[in-house]
């Protein structure tokens, strides 16, 4: 965070002191406890006169008034949520849409699809809607870079920004990394991020584990951190308290396990993705050490401590796992996870989970590696070539940098989804508590953006709300207590000319890496043939992926 | 008085018992589905070997989760619809397709088959496909399930086979009386291939009902969706947990199976109850569909 | 050359072979109303068949969305790429011995059953036994192919009826789902397509069996064949041009196993076993977004395809005058 304020001090130069600072607390400080409701809105507003007299011509008309006036209609683009989709047809039926509408005077023609497949189809078409919500890094081969280079993307560049959002503008240039993950090599601005306002909210992943099982053995979940310890826990689970699958999880579970380095850290291996270490580029699963990893697994499930199903489970089975009692160990998100299952286990008596520190070698060590997120990261909201008026879609999305507009993406609408109590805002009971029984998530997909991703800084009070359970809390501190931020690479861009070849590469080698991953825990593929997997990945090419993603990380820090 | 010797007897006997037992495992795997459907899915999961009854308790929480389910009924009646619309678009399509290229004395008729088969082996893709669709103004609208798909070439072919059967001198003599085209087609033809119209009717309704994919790449609102895509999302896609947890698992943690379970029955039980009675039209008419494979 | 072998030529002419202009005047002349009716057909295909076979070309270019077909760069080796690439790739081998494997084995068992069932049908003599058999193996070819995998993938779950069933016999020891093992997804996928298919498809031959004139049996009788016999010496020649037929073309489909069972069906862990072509086209094309590769491997297909079936067609003209065209 300091870092990020001094960024901030460095803008004032441009738009004065007062002005430059509330700004900076409705982009980047949201850890401030100070309110920032109306108060900061309307100190902004005061300071802007003063600001035109100092700031050169180009930011003079840099500030824009909601709601817009005489706006034309903008059409957008966005696929459908599971989470709002069986009551609503439309995003702008919503709560938040309507709001969105009616506070930045901009009427939206939603165009809705039903998946990333069907966007990806969209984006082939020729006439594309003015503004797009999608995670392009995901979800389009190449990324946004690509995307703007297909001729997708309207890149902007710096003055196209402070004319028509100013706000975000200023959110960019609070930090490094932001800057550089929301920009092309070019520095050319590919569209409205996703940036996470603090480094917390970066975190949140973890093992899992039932906290009144481990009471009733006498174990200490805090003390529980070595791969012994973990195994001692697991057998115990099953030769004392008879638990049929002591620890469940779905394949992709232990995809994520192994590159969050979850389980990694006792053998010395970061993590099984990428990392970097004094400026090189490793991959994990091509490490002497990710053999030590397997075998230790593979001797839990030999002793059948884990899911024997894992390969062909589904997230809803290890979700009835672990609310039947059937197992006592997974892992999941913050919310996704723990969250859940307390949440509908609630009234179940004695039921008590809690986090478990990522395995480390010795007892206390922090872990190498956790999950970890970019600043920039998810869906980003861009303007297409397609749009007629990109001026109007750039003050449209910067809406979503203003405090206001904070507030709205965050939080919802004040007396329907959040009340401020002692000047900070709180979720309403329709949101934590709903009549109708919806979920939490669901209930806030009505209200809020925050609840996924979108074209805002994402708050951590808002995940301090949704994840307000002391369980919660405490496995995030567990979670989190990592030496991740030196390993972690970041938000990196991968050449034009290497793009191709990257992607059929990662994709290759991975569907090779899973498959094998799968076969040494089960043990149906001998660990005595972990050298030739090696030599097989060195076939394939992982030295060249390596060395791509190598290149793209100089470039990175060069920028 | 026929001899029959003690060998044939004996397989007579074995014939019954082997060809119950086929038909006793044609029928098993949806009894199952539909007693499991039924049944305290704590037990169900803990049960080995042959199930006959429902488990009790007794629960009818599987289809109370199902009906609770918005886009479940909505995707009953979009698939109704969908049937209905598009049974019209490809019966008379195919039907005066089959005509056409039937005709022997026509002089493109080898031509145009010819085109026609190609498209069977080749396409240009979904992209492409894709585009044609929406240049059309035919995304999220229903008619993109029906247009696009409105003729099946293999069925075109066995229709045209029918009418490759049809004696050729009915069509002479009534082309003698002077009458055209369309006269003989409906008048003549028509009535003589009534069981291979009752087969396309019964492949393009099968098809129909079994659709999904390009509903997943036309559609964009999920009130449109027709059941299959709605069953493949919860399914296969993998049951969002939310879907679970808004029922309450807590006191039903397998209930996932049952929900499944459920969903395949109330998504099955139909056209289960229908096709006993075309049974009589299907078999008349898949003698044409050889051509099929 | 005399006057007259010219005009006797000039006679000839007309006779041997018109210009297909004037033919085709003439035949349009006579035939109008059945081009009109064909009107809406050929603009059909024309629309939804012929337009967008453009996009076949995207096998030859790296292909990017928002350029289009036309404007995307050709691949290189002379727009082989894709191909080369796929040639080369490590998967190569491994999807087109999974589809071979997967093809023949379903042809091996799906086929000759339902001769088999459609023979034991017709020696049933009591009607209604007969019907309700009949009836219920068609049962499976009414459900649809999303719900057959998901009660397949209940079923061969590690407590599923069917892994419980081979537990008794000591087959597997039930821990684990058999979808979780490589050696088990070529019989699961074999053996849920004889379920979905046999009752089906013996419907043909029920029907080639009631065709074959009675007459024939009783002459095999008054020779003293006995019921073996009849069904050697008379029913199976009976039912030869259709099985004949049948098989060649299936042979002419060996390529084309669709990835719609097979990706609902797989995980990573089998896809030594169960990763076919269709269903790498599918992960490449649609999941990875890769559609050039993905286009230029399905083309692979369709053309190996195609030529299996002017063969097999070609075949089936030759030995039973039957055939497509």
């Amino acid at each position: 965070m300091k870092k990020r304020i001094r960024k901030c001090m460095a803008l004032t130069i441009v738009t004065g002191m007062t002005a430059g600072l509330a700004a900076c607390g409705g982009g980047g400080n949201i850890t401030s406890s100070e309110p920032q409701g109306s108060t900061v809105a309307d100190n902004k507003e005061s300071t802007l006169p003063a600001s035109s007299e100092v700031a050169p011509a180009s930011a003079a008309d840099a500030s824009v008034t909601y709601p817009i006036a005489g706006a034309e209609k903008l059409t957008f683009g966005m696929a459908l949520a599971n989470e709002w989709s069986d009551r609503f047809d439309s995003w702008t039926d919503l709560p938040i849409g309507t709001a969105v509408q009616e506070k930045t005077g901009v009427e939206l023609e939603m165009i809705h699809v039903a998946d990333n497949k069907a966007m990806n189809l969209l984006l082939a078409s020729p006439d594309l809607p003015d503004i797009i919500l999608f995670n392009f890094q995901n979800n389009y081969s190449g990324g946004e870079i690509k995307a703007i280079e297909d001729g997708v993307i309207f890149p902007m560049d710096a003055e196209f920004l402070q004319q028509n959002a100013p706000d975000y503008w200023e959110v960019l240039n609070s930090d490094e990394n932001i800057m550089k993950g929301s920009t092309n090599q070019q520095n050319q601005v590919f569209g409205f991020t996703f940036i996470m306002g603090d480094d917390k909210i970066k975190t949140g992943y973890g093992l899992t584990v039932r906290d009144d099982w481990c009471g009733q053995l006498g174990l200490d979940v805090a003390q529980i951190d070595t791969a012994e310890e973990f195994h001692d826990m697991l057998s115990r689970f099953k030769s004392e308290l008879n638990v049929e699958i002591p620890m469940t999880f779905t394949s992709k579970n232990l995809e994520e396990l192994l590159d969050y380095g979850t389980v990694t850290s006792p053998f010395g291996l970061v993590t099984r993705d990428v990392y970097q270490k004094d400026g090189t580029v490793h991959i994990g699963y091509a490490e002497k050490e990710y053999k030590e990893v397997l075998a230790y697994l593979n001797q839990l499930y030999r002793e059948g401590l884990l899911d024997a199903n894992f390969s062909t489970n589904d997230a809803a089975t290890v979700t009835a796992n672990m609310l039947s009692g059937t197992s006592g160990v997974s892992t999941g998100a913050l919310g996704g996870g723990i969250g859940t299952w307390l949440q509908t286990n609630r009234d179940v008596e004695g039921y008590s989970l809690a986090g478990l520190h990522n395995l480390v070698e010795n007892d206390g060590d922090k872990s190498l590696y956790g999950f970890y997120k970019t600043d920039v990261i998810g869906k980003t909201a861009v303007i297409t070539n397609s749009c007629e008026n990109k001026e109007l879609a750039a003050q449209f999305l910067n809406y979503g940098y203003t405090d206001e507009g904070h507030m709205l993406y965050v939080f919802g609408i004040e007396g329907e989804s959040y009340e401020m109590v002692n000047g900070e805002p709180q979720y309403t009971e329709y949101i934590m508590n709903n009549p109708d029984g919806l979920t939490v998530k669901k209930a806030m997909s009505e209200y809020t953006l925050s609840w996924d991703n979108g074209p805002f800084v994402q708050d951590l009070r808002q995940k301090l709300q949704s994840a307000s359970m002391p369980e919660q809390l405490v496995a995030w501190d567990r979670w989190d207590d990592t030496t991740v931020e030196e390993y972690f690479l970041p938000k990196i861009a991968i050449a034009q000319e290497d793009l191709s070849e990257y992607s059929s590469l990662r994709s290759d080698i991975k569907t090779y890496v899973n498959e094998m991953t799968i076969k040494f825990v089960r043990g149906t593929e001998s660990l005595d043939n972990f050298d030739e997997y090696l030599a097989t990945l060195e076939s394939m090419g992982v030295s060249r992926l390596i060395e791509i993603i190598q290149t793209a990380t100089d470039e990175y820090y060069a920028r | 008085m026929r001899y029959k010797s003690k060998g044939y007897i004996f397989f007579t006997v074995f014939n019954y018992i082997f060809l119950s037992l086929a038909g006793f495992a044609c029928l098993y795997p949806l009894y199952y589905v539909v007693i499991a459907s039924f049944s305290d899915p704590v037990k169900l999961i803990s049960h080995d070997g042959m199930l006959l009854f429902p488990l009790k308790e007794f629960t009818l929480d599987g289809y109370r989760m199902v009906f609770s389910n918005k886009l479940v009924l909505s995707g009953y009646r979009n698939t109704l619809i969908v049937l209905a619309v598009g049974l019209c678009f490809n019966m008379v399509l195919t039907v005066i397709g089959a005509y056409v290229i039937s005709l022997r004395k026509l002089m493109l008729r080898k031509p145009f088959t010819i085109l026609i088969i190609i498209t069977m082996y080749f396409n240009g893709g979904m992209i492409p496909s894709y585009l044609n669709v929406s240049d059309l103004g035919m995304i999220d609208s229903i008619w993109s399930l029906i247009i696009p798909g409105a003729v099946t070439t293999s069925n075109l072919l066995i229709m045209r086979s029918a009418f490759m059967a049809v004696p050729e001198s009915l069509s002479e003599a009534a082309e003698m009386d002077g009458a055209g085209h369309r006269q003989i087609l409906l008048q003549v033809m028509l009535p003589l291939v009534k069981a291979t119209l009752a087969v396309m009717v019964l492949y393009y309704g099968v098809a129909h009902w079994n659709a999904w994919f390009n509903a997943s790449i036309y559609l964009r609102s999920a009130g449109k969706f027709p059941l299959q895509l709605v069953l493949r999302n919860i399914l296969i896609e993998g049951l969002n947990n939310d879907m679970l947890t808004d029922v309450g698992s807590a006191d039903n943690p397998q209930a996932v199976q049952l929900l499944k379970y459920s969903l395949i029955v109330v998504s099955t039980v139909p056209i289960m109850c229908i096709y006993p009675l075309l049974q009589k039209f299907f078999e008349k008419g898949v003698m044409l569909g050889a051509v099929k494979g | 050359m005399n006057k007259t072998e010219k005009i006797q030529q000039a006679e000839k002419q007309p006779l041997r072979k018109q210009s297909f202009g004037i033919r085709f005047k003439k035949d349009f002349r006579r035939n109008y109303g059945a081009y009109l009716l064909f009107l809406p057909v050929a603009l059909y295909y024309i629309l939804f068949a012929y337009k967008p076979m453009y996009g076949i070309l995207v096998a030859f270019k790296d292909f990017t969305p928002a350029r289009g077909v036309w404007e995307s760069p050709w691949t290189s080796d002379y727009g082989f790429g894709h191909f080369i690439s796929f040639f080369e790739s490590f998967y190569f081998i491994r999807v087109l011995k999974n589809t071979l494997v997967i093809s023949f084995s379903t042809l091996l068992v799906t086929f000759p059953a339902p001769i088999i069932l459609a023979l034991l049908l017709n020696e049933v003599r009591s009607t209604k036994f007969k019907r309700t058999i009949q009836t219920l193996s068609y049962m499976p070819h009414f459900i649809s192919l999303v719900v057959i995998c998901s009660m397949l993938r209940l079923f061969v779950a590690d407590k599923g009826i069917v892994t419980s069933f081979l537990k008794t016999f000591g087959i597997v020891d039930g821990t684990y789902s058999l979808l979780s093992m490589e050696s088990f997804f070529v019989p699961i996928y074999v053996f849920s397509g004889l379920w979905q298919t046999v009752g089906w498809n013996a419907i043909i031959y029920m029907s080639a069996l009631s065709g074959i004139d009675q007459g024939l049996y009783e002459a095999a009788r008054i020779d003293g064949a006995g019921k073996w016999k009849q069904m050697w010496h008379v029913t199976l020649p009976g039912l030869m041009p259709t099985i004949i037929m049948l098989l060649i073309l299936r042979i002419g489909q060996i390529m084309s196993i669709g990835h719609e069972k097979i990706i609902l069906l797989y995980n990573e862990e089998i896809y030594s076993t169960a990763d076919v072509i269709s269903s790498f086209v599918y992960r490449k094309g649609l999941l990875e977004y890769n559609w050039g590769f993905s286009t230029a491997v399905g083309l692979f297909n369709s053309v190996i395809n195609f030529m299996l079936v002017l063969i097999a067609n070609k075949i089936s003209r030759k030995t039973i005058d039957m055939g497509l065209w």
